[in-house]
């Protein structure tokens, strides 16, 4: 009778042993899955060798060839323009953000403060450039610009050709979604009495705003921001349909070197971008939790 | 008389969806004298709360005016209005301190900062939280957030405070007392208080005024005694403490009382002054504890004959349910003041009732049920 307890005990712990290594397993396999050809292209980024295939050694000389050729004459062309590309990456992030979270705020502030008649065809028009491939905005971006430059000419006579302006344009229109999104679900959370407090105690419309709708939004103004940053650095297919000769972002630069010749300086700058974003996330989930507390 | 608050013929019809509009208010005449602790009470969606929004200025009436101390409200802003709001869940800044709560009202007016230290001391003391200035409301009980939503209100020296049922999310010990030093409080600062409830036993402890309201109409304005002893309608009587109805009709109306028939069967007299047709259906009020009840052996002439039907044990009185007719049963409820000395009943006893003529409240209203036919009385 104690023999047979004891079996029963083992096979009961034998089972519970197996399913902790399986559940393991699977989590490990998964992350595997997930991050190790980003660990490959990190490692990579430090090899001797020109060619991605084979390990020859540690080193730093790809970080260093890109941190080399800033405001040296003389400096190798690709990485220069890696830094050009980069630059122009940072401007469109930047502006297309700004005015993004700006317009993505007012639209949420508005859909979720009033009421009014189209309310559920804007509340759909605003999902769709979420929705809609980028391939399909991106065209029809390209197309828009074609026509609106072709009305200019006829009517002003003055010429205007794709570039960073239009590359910035289109971040601008697809990013006000998603800010617009990320920060309405932080108004929604907001008890609309405490509005109706500020206003009760003194506080017109614009200080009640600026008083305590702006402050306890925040986070998610903030959030939004960053998704819109991280989005438009991100972006590929819009940015190539919308731009001009000069106007190349990095990852549209990438792209076309690949296509030319692969050096570990892609693999370097990668990395970065990925620290970059990484610290985004980070920061990103930080504030959403403050604004989880209060 | 000096008036705080004065709704005149005041209407509010919310736009619904589709087209479907739902009517709140409907044609109120309300007059708060200065001073005075009002509430108004009434089920959910009666439309108290619309009313204090009103007054506040969150809403604006349909039709009719608002009056805060004479002077007309039309579409006047809530910044603009001389009236301050303890909100339901408090509405606390939950980025501010407490003392930085306490003080947004006062730097709107633009007060200096030095009195605004000073007075926000002050408001902090008569809610008796000095000490908690640099807590954040996250950190407070929901009593403290209470008071700190209380002291944010007084800071203002509002002519009216109003309050939208501010005890609800506290548990029973702790609204008892705060109900009570909410009273003292307003006797202390003189203010109006306008404060909305559904809980008829905060509104009977705390004011001075009572209006019951019943989908979005006023059905009675009193005091507490008033509202109580002398209900104007059965849904007042049936909503302010417990009540038995007795629906019966009038069979003869002599030196100032009526003689009332209940259920074909049963005769009672009662006072009553205004003239009533004979044949007239009337219901009796009858409040539980102003019944007595008496063994068989009691020698009273007007007692009533009846049947226990059920006792039930409450700690400071015992409710019991007694069969006086076929149709009719009547609750009634006895002290415990003295447990041993007591007469004892038990379910199926016949016992005696005893119902003072002039505890009796005759309503000249409701209808007898097609089931009561039998027993109506034919009149030529």
């Amino acid at each position: 009778m104690r023999n047979a307890l004891t079996l029963e005990r083992r096979w009961d712990l034998a089972i519970r042993f197996l399913g902790r290594v399986g559940l393991w397993g699977i989590t490990l396999a998964a992350l595997l899955f997930l991050y190790l050809p980003i660990a490959i292209l990190v490692i990579y980024s430090f090899n001797t060798s020109r060619l991605n295939a084979v390990w020859r050694g540690f080193t730093l000389d790809w970080y260093r060839s890109l941190f080399a050729g800033i405001g040296e004459s003389g400096a190798d062309v690709i990485t220069g323009q890696i830094w050009d590309a980069l630059f122009n990456s940072l401007w469109v992030g930047g502006i297309a953000t700004v005015v993004a979270t700006v317009f993505g705020t007012m639209v949420a502030l508005a859909l979720e403060r009033f009421k009014f008649r189209q309310k559920t065809a804007l509340e759909a028009l605003l999902f769709l450039p979420i929705i809609i491939p980028d391939i399909t905005m991106g065209i029809s971006l390209l197309v828009f610009f074609s026509l609106v430059f072709q009305l200019i000419q006829t009517v002003t006579g003055v010429r205007l050709v794709l570039g960073l302006p239009t590359v910035i344009i289109g971040h601008i229109a697809f990013n006000i979604s998603y800010v617009a999104v990320t920060v309405r679900s932080r108004i929604a959370e907001l008890d609309p009495a405490l509005e109706e407090a500020a206003q009760d105690l003194g506080a017109n419309e614009w200080r009640t705003f600026y008083r305590v709708t702006l402050p306890l939004i925040f986070p998610g103004i903030l959030s939004g921001a960053l998704l819109a940053f991280t989005l438009s650095l991100d972006d590929f297919v819009i940015t190539f349909f919308t731009a001009g000769v000069g106007s190349t972002t990095l990852p549209v630069f990438v792209y076309g070197m690949i296509k030319l010749s692969v050096t570990p300086a892609i693999n370097a700058i990668s990395t970065l971008m990925l620290m970059a974003s990484f610290l985004i996330v980070l920061a990103s989930l930080a504030l959403q939790r403050r604004s989880l507390q209060l | 008389m000096k008036l705080a608050i004065e709704l005149v013929d005041v209407g509010k019809t919310f736009q619904g969806q589709n087209q479907r509009d739902f009517r709140a208010i409907d044609q109120l005449n309300l007059q708060i004298r200065d001073g005075e602790f009002f509430s108004l009470l009434g089920p959910s969606g009666c439309g108290k709360t619309t009313i204090l929004r009103m007054i506040a200025g969150f809403e604006s009436p349909t039709v009719g005016e608002v009056f805060i101390h004479g002077e007309a409200m039309g579409d006047r802003p809530p910044f603009h209005r001389p009236v301050n709001t303890v909100f339901q869940n408090y509405a606390l800044f939950p980025h501010l301190t407490v003392a930085q709560n306490v003080a947004f009202g006062l730097e709107m007016e633009g007060v200096p900062q030095t009195h605004i230290r000073s007075r926000v001391g002050d408001a902090l003391a008569l809610v008796k939280l000095n000490g908690l200035e640099n807590r954040h409301p996250r950190q407070l009980s929901g009593g403290q957030q209470q008071r700190v939503a209380l002291a944010r209100a007084l800071v203002k020296q509002p002519e009216v405070l109003l309050f939208d049922e501010p005890l609800g999310a506290l548990d029973l010990k702790l609204r008892k007392a705060m109900q009570l030093e909410l009273k003292a409080m307003q006797q202390q600062v003189g203010i109006t208080f306008v404060y909305v409830t559904h809980d008829q036993e905060e509104a009977l402890t705390m004011s001075d005024r009572i209006a019951v309201l019943s989908e979005g109409k006023v059905l009675q304005v009193g005091t507490p005694t008033e509202i109580y002893e002398e209900p104007s309608c059965r849904f007042v009587a049936d909503f302010i403490g417990e009540s038995n109805f007795l629906i019966g009709q009038v069979i003869e109306q002599a030196n100032g009382g009526l003689v009332v028939l209940v259920d074909g069967e049963l005769t009672l007299s009662v006072p009553y002054e205004p003239e009533l047709p004979v044949g007239k259906v009337v219901t009796l009020v009858i409040r539980p504890e102003k019944v007595t009840i008496h063994p068989q052996t009691h020698s009273d002439p007007l007692a009533l004959q009846g049947t226990i039907r059920d006792v039930v044990y409450l700690g400071t009185d015992t409710r019991f349910v007694v069969q006086l007719t076929s149709k009719s049963t009547l609750i009634i409820r006895r002290q415990n003041l003295h447990p041993g000395k007591l007469d004892t009943f038990t379910v199926g006893e016949a016992v005696k009732i005893r119902v003072a003529p002039n505890s009796m409240r005759v309503l000249p209203e409701g209808s007898l049920g097609p089931e009561a036919a039998s027993g109506v009385l034919h009149l030529p």
